[in-house]
């Protein structure tokens, strides 16, 4: 009897609890201390800088920027007063889903995706830009069109531009070769895959182990992200493809087939497939780690891969620094066979982040007007280059940056977050080797720097390929696809689409190390006709192939592009 | 309305009821509260709309993970990890509690008291990297060793074999984990009256005979409780980051748990309902397994553990 | 005491294996946490290349430079400090006091309130609608946040309950005949003869304290409130960020010019960081194990 009762006394208990809690909750909100202090701002002299709290979803960004002389110019330049939050990585899903939950959001949000807008978070750009972004109109022009949301043709954030050319000054995903193979088999001209794999069977017959262990002819780490990085993409570049990722996309109809099903894929493997059964293949690969990879490649192990160069710059120092500077690497571009064209460096106009303004901004104009300075040419270079004097001078009418600067810059990663130079690169402004409308380079990363910045070996392997630096050795002419980069369109979150993608990946994981392993050709054609199955009717692939279509097809019509 | 008995007794137990009423208040907030959060679990959560405006679903995301193909899978590694886990997590932390409770030096026991523990605060991310350096294939340890020994003609790749990923884990966990929770049994026999032994001395009782007697019944009341709340945690024992940083495309159909399925197809893909759900199966089993060995445990001691 | 007793032979072949297998465990347990503290002190890309074991092989303290760089590390480490100290007190306070309650079979609603608080352990109403208790409850912001959640963990009440159980009753019992109150019983009885299990909880929920860097994140947005684990996990999530990030890749001076440390040396160097407190507070929290409580001297 009593029992009960005692259960129903603590029902009461939490129900009355939870009752004052929700009370407490709707209360609340309107106390906050963000409100307070930006409510006395609003209310003083126009002269008083404009508070705006700015969460960035990045975790690159250093403490030490918001006491930057460069912030601090910036600060003053805009008359506002920005206190800028950011992630952390382990929880950066955590903190979007709590922000999200809430409503609790900052005046700006940056580096923030379409789930945002779904959420509701953001108010729509268009007529403050047509009001108060004079500069952003200008730099953008047509291609803001580019950033209209699908759903409701709106713009609701500003990424950094791309719709000027950038030259390729480093490459990015593409052939890397250690200098020592392209010098002891006589510089050989690489276009193929065969041609890669010819060379490495030349250096590998006289060539056997560096510092008591045995070389790794072709380097793989197929775990986690490295899947996308060392055999996705590679199959993506070597068959002439723009990096569309999971999708690949007719070029005619347009239509998307998971590019792990083509036969383009399948070839690549069967490219794996060789290397592994002529002994050049890590037999451990597909479950080689991060950390394991970084340390292969820093010990001068891998002669060769395909693989994001700028993921093994820490690699390649520790090689230089180990007195081993042939062991760095050059950079190719590379196709399967004669006849497909290199695109792996084509830049494709379209953008999946960006910064945008939230509904519970309480100054949208000010912060408008914050945005469109970062795009006039004075912000352009404030951040980029610097302070003049301080970061950089004009000489012959061009910037330059000043010695000193360029030194403390190569060699203390902390210093461009310290001045506050050329650090938020992502950022709605433009960055990198593109040109302002002065002429002259928008930051001070371009052609010039990297050369300078190169060592004598490095040096005497380009001449052997007769360029200056790597970038020069690509095609950036190639076709751009019409509708941008395939992963920068949005699938819906938790749709039907989605799950199927991730179900998919899953299985790409458990399976391919396996398909490439295979002894010979007829268990490569099962293992590869199973993998195909599974992805058709367990991952259900064809149900994300279809919402990516439709999206693609959206997007064109989004964008203007007849057909 | 209640009993005279029961009034009086409240009334002397009344600096106990004040005792306790803080933290009382104190649960229902923080855990139980929030609990309302369960609903997402049978609503297609949008939080643009609020839980409450949210349209209902049923079991839509229970049934997802139920007829999974992985399911079985899933279900599987859970229990068998987490099994693992406290098998072998517990017994090694009570030898090696007893181990060092038998050390005469005073030294020689501090300091591998406090050495045993210090794995504790090795982050997964580094026990990964050292398993895969220690097993590695090109000079890692474990097949250096086995070749130099002639036990085996080619190093064995132990990190790609499926099943022996259960092996690597549970290793993991013990060598981590160990050191820490015999602190707890530790301080557990520092209860026993001293007097008990010099009684066994004289009872003619050797050491091994006082670990058996004296030792362990002195900390049976600890190694229950410890027991029974670990099997209510088997479902969570093997957590996500030894099988999210430890597994690798080979073993993925061995390593990949609640906990890892959770994460992929909830938090990740921002699917707040599908996380609610399957943290709601995750308790439901917890809570089972819980009240089953408190059951159980009635059996072998006084009175239940909890 | 036991060491006084004549060892046999049979003893000291006991005592020698014991000794040789706890030797191992300690060569097992110090050796990788011995390499993580020599590559936290060796050059990071030197320990790229792998084969640094006994002794760093180019010393450097580059990678506790961004640690010690750090503007806010003053206010950092002043808040890890008091929220570890503050923290853990009032936990261990509340843990002994209500496992007290606990203990207690003759209390009325004895098992209710255990379950309560078990229960607890193995449901949870998930991030969001936590976030949302604690933002009804005026604590964001609020440095009671990181003092007020963490006040009880059902583990460690059960662990402080089950040493209670073992106490001789007798001494509850004659201190009731002498009229004293349960509060009274508490403090001055039960608490004090519970100190080897208050020491390792103490110790259990200072480490939790001090490496809590996840409510900081989600609770806080106010800089004076940071603390120092959430600090190193930031620091380490920047390194790793910007070596994944493609906007990045591409401002990356070829051949990784100016490159100080990697995310692989900033992570020892954090768990050097993280671990060091403890050992140095470990002996004096040992003190009461080796001592214990000689229950017969309290009762005579």
């Amino acid at each position: 009897m009593h029992r009960g009762k005692k259960r129903k006394i603590a029902g009461v208990l939490a129900l009355s609890l939870m009752t004052a809690v929700f009370t407490a909750c709707s209360n609340g909100g309107g106390n906050g201390e963000a409100g307070s202090t930006s409510k006395g701002a609003n209310e003083s002299a126009a002269s008083k800088p404009t508070h705006l709290s700015m969460f960035t979803f990045t975790e690159e960004v250093q403490s030490s920027l918001t006491d930057s002389p460069v912030w601090k110019k910036l600060m003053e330049k805009t008359n506002v007063d920005i206190d800028l939050q950011t992630i952390s990585g382990a929880g950066a899903d955590e903190k979007r889903s709590v922000m999200i939950a809430s409503g609790e959001y900052p005046d700006i949000l940056d580096r923030i995706d379409e789930r945002f807008i779904d959420a509701g978070a953001l108010i729509p750009l268009d007529d403050l830009i047509e009001e108060y972004g004079p500069n952003i109109k200008k730099a953008w022009g047509d291609s803001l069109n580019k950033l209209r949301n699908p759903k409701d043709n709106k713009i609701y954030f500003l990424p950094s531009p791309k719709n000027r050319p950038e030259e390729i000054v480093e490459p990015g995903g593409t052939l890397l070769v250690q200098y020592d193979v392209l010098e002891k088999t006589g510089y050989p001209k690489l276009k193929t895959l065969d041609d890669v794999y010819n060379m490495l069977k030349q250096y590998t017959a006289e060539n056997k182990q560096i510092d008591g262990k045995p070389f790794i002819p072709w380097g793989l780490w197929a775990d986690s992200w490295g899947y996308n990085q060392t055999v996705n993409n590679p199959a993506l570049w070597a068959y002439g493809f723009t990096d569309d990722s999971d999708a690949y996309v007719d070029q005619k109809t347009f239509d998307v087939t998971y590019f792990n099903t083509t036969d383009s894929f399948k070839n690549y493997l069967k490219f794996l497939n060789k290397l592994y059964k002529g002994g050049l293949l890590d037999k451990n690969g597909f479950i080689t780690k991060y950390d394991e990879f970084n340390s292969q490649v820093a010990s001068g192990r891998v002669l060769a891969m395909i693989y994001n160069a700028g993921l093994i710059s820490e690699d390649e120092a520790a090689l230089r620094q180990a007195g081993m500077p042939e062991r760095a690497y050059a950079r190719f571009p590379i196709v399967a066979e004669e006849g497909i064209q290199d695109r792996s460096q084509v830049y494709s106009e379209s953008y999946d982040t960006g910064m945008g303004i939230t509904i519970k901004a309480k100054d949208p104009v000010a912060a408008i007007k914050f945005m469109d300075y970062l795009l006039s040419e004075e912000g352009n270079v404030l951040l980029n280059w610097g302070i003049e004097g301080v970061h950089y001078d004009i000489v012959d009418g061009k910037r330059v940056q000043k010695p000193e600067v360029t030194k403390e810059w190569n060699s203390d990663p902390a210093y461009r977050w310290q001045q506050g130079v050329n650090s938020l690169t992502w950022w709605p402004q433009y960055n990198g080797a593109i040109k302002l409308d002065d002429g002259d380079y928008a930051s001070p990363f371009n052609t010039d720097a990297i050369y300078a910045s190169y060592d004598d070996q490095t040096k005497k392997v380009l001449q052997q390929y007769g360029v200056k630096y790597w970038g020069q050795l690509f095609d950036t002419t190639g076709t751009r696809t019409p509708y941008g980069f395939a992963w920068t369109i949005p699938i819906e979150s938790g749709s039907k689409a989605e799950l199927a993608s991730a179900k998919a990946n899953e299985l790409r994981h458990i399976m391919v190390g396996d398909i490439v392993m295979s002894g010979d050709d007829a268990t490569f054609d099962a293992k590869w006709n199973d993998f195909v199955d599974k992805l058709r009717n367990e991952s259900k692939i064809g149900d994300w192939e279809k919402a990516m279509s439709e999206a693609i097809q959206t997007r064109l019509k989004l964008w203007g592009v007849t057909q | 309305m209640l009993k005279p008995g029961i009034y009086r007794k409240l009334v002397r137990q009344r600096y106990l009821l004040a005792m306790c009423l803080p933290f009382v208040a104190w649960v229902l907030i923080f855990s139980y509260t929030p609990l309302f959060g369960w609903i997402m679990a049978f609503k297609d959560y949008k939080p643009a709309i609020g839980i409450l405006q949210s349209e209902w679903t049923g079991f839509r995301f229970f049934k997802e993970f139920l007829v999974d193909p992985r399911f079985y899978e899933i279900v599987r590694n859970t229990f068998v990890m987490g099994i693992l886990n406290v098998v072998f997590g517990t017994a090694c932390a009570i030898l090696l509690a007893l181990m060092l409770n038998e050390v005469r030096n005073k030294f020689f026991k501090r300091s591998i008291q406090t050495i045993s523990y210090l794995p504790h605060f090795v982050s997964w991310v580094i026990v990964s990297n050292i398993f895969y350096t220690v097993l590695s294939t090109d000079g890692g340890v474990v097949n250096n060793l086995l070749l130099w020994v002639g036990l085996i003609d080619e190093p064995i790749n132990w990190m790609a074999q499926g099943k022996l990923f259960w092996v690597i884990v549970t290793v993991g966990q013990v060598w981590k984990e160990a050191g820490w929770t015999a602190i707890i049994y530790f301080a557990a026999m520092t209860s026993i009256d001293k007097t008990l032994y010099e009684a066994g001395e004289v009872d003619g009782l050797g050491r091994i005979g006082k670990i058996r007697y004296i030792t362990l019944p002195g900390i049976m009341p600890t190694i229950a409780i410890l027991t029974v709340l670990n099997i209510g945690n088997l479902f969570n024992a093997s957590g996500f980051d030894p099988s999210y940083l430890l597994g690798n495309n080979m073993t993925l159909t061995y390593s990949d748990n609640l906990a890892v399925y959770t994460y992929r197809y909830g938090l990740q893909m921002s699917r707040f309902s599908m996380s609610a759900a399957l943290g709601i199966f995750n308790s439901v089993i917890c809570l089972i397994l819980l009240f089953s060995a408190n059951k159980l445990s009635g059996k072998f001691i006084e009175g239940k553990a909890i | 005491m036991i060491n006084r007793i004549r060892r046999n032979k049979g003893d000291r072949v006991f005592d020698g294996i014991n000794a040789l297998l706890l030797l191992i465990v300690g060569v097992v347990t110090l050796y990788p946490f011995w390499n993580i503290l020599v590559l936290s002190f060796n050059n990071a890309l030197d320990t790229l290349r792998g084969g640094v074991y006994l002794w760093p092989r180019s010393f450097t303290l580059d990678n506790f430079k961004m640690i010690f760089d750090l503007p806010q590390l003053a206010t950092a480490f002043g808040n890890s400090f008091l929220r570890t100290i503050i923290g853990s007190l009032l936990s261990v306070g509340s843990t002994a006091m209500l496992a007290y309650v606990i203990s207690r079979r003759d209390f009325l609603f004895q098992k209710l309130l255990q379950r309560l608080f078990v229960i607890t352990m193995y449901v949870s109403g998930g991030l969001i609608p936590i976030y949302f208790v604690i933002k009804g409850l005026g604590l964001l912001d609020n440095f009671l946040v990181y003092l007020i959640p963490m006040l009880l963990q059902p583990f460690y009440l059960l662990i402080a309950r089950s040493y209670m159980d073992g106490l001789p009753a007798s001494l509850q019992e004659s201190a009731q005949i002498d009229g004293a109150n349960d509060f009274i019983i508490f403090a001055k009885i039960i608490f004090p003869l519970s100190m080897p299990i208050i020491a390792t909880i103490l110790l259990f929920v200072a480490v939790d304290q001090w490496n809590a860097w996840f409510d900081t994140f989600i609770y806080t947005a106010n800089e004076k409130l940071t603390t120092l684990q959430y600090e190193l996990v930031k620091i380490l999530s920047q390194s790793t960020a910007s070596v994944k990030n493609d906007a990045d890749l591409r401002n990356k001076l070829a051949g990784g010019a100016g490159v100080v440390s990697t995310p692989q040396s900033i992570r020892m160097a954090i768990t050097i960081v993280a671990t060091i407190p403890i050992v140095v507070v470990y002996p004096f929290v040992q003190k009461y194990f080796v001592h214990g409580m000689t229950l017969g001297a309290v009762k005579g």
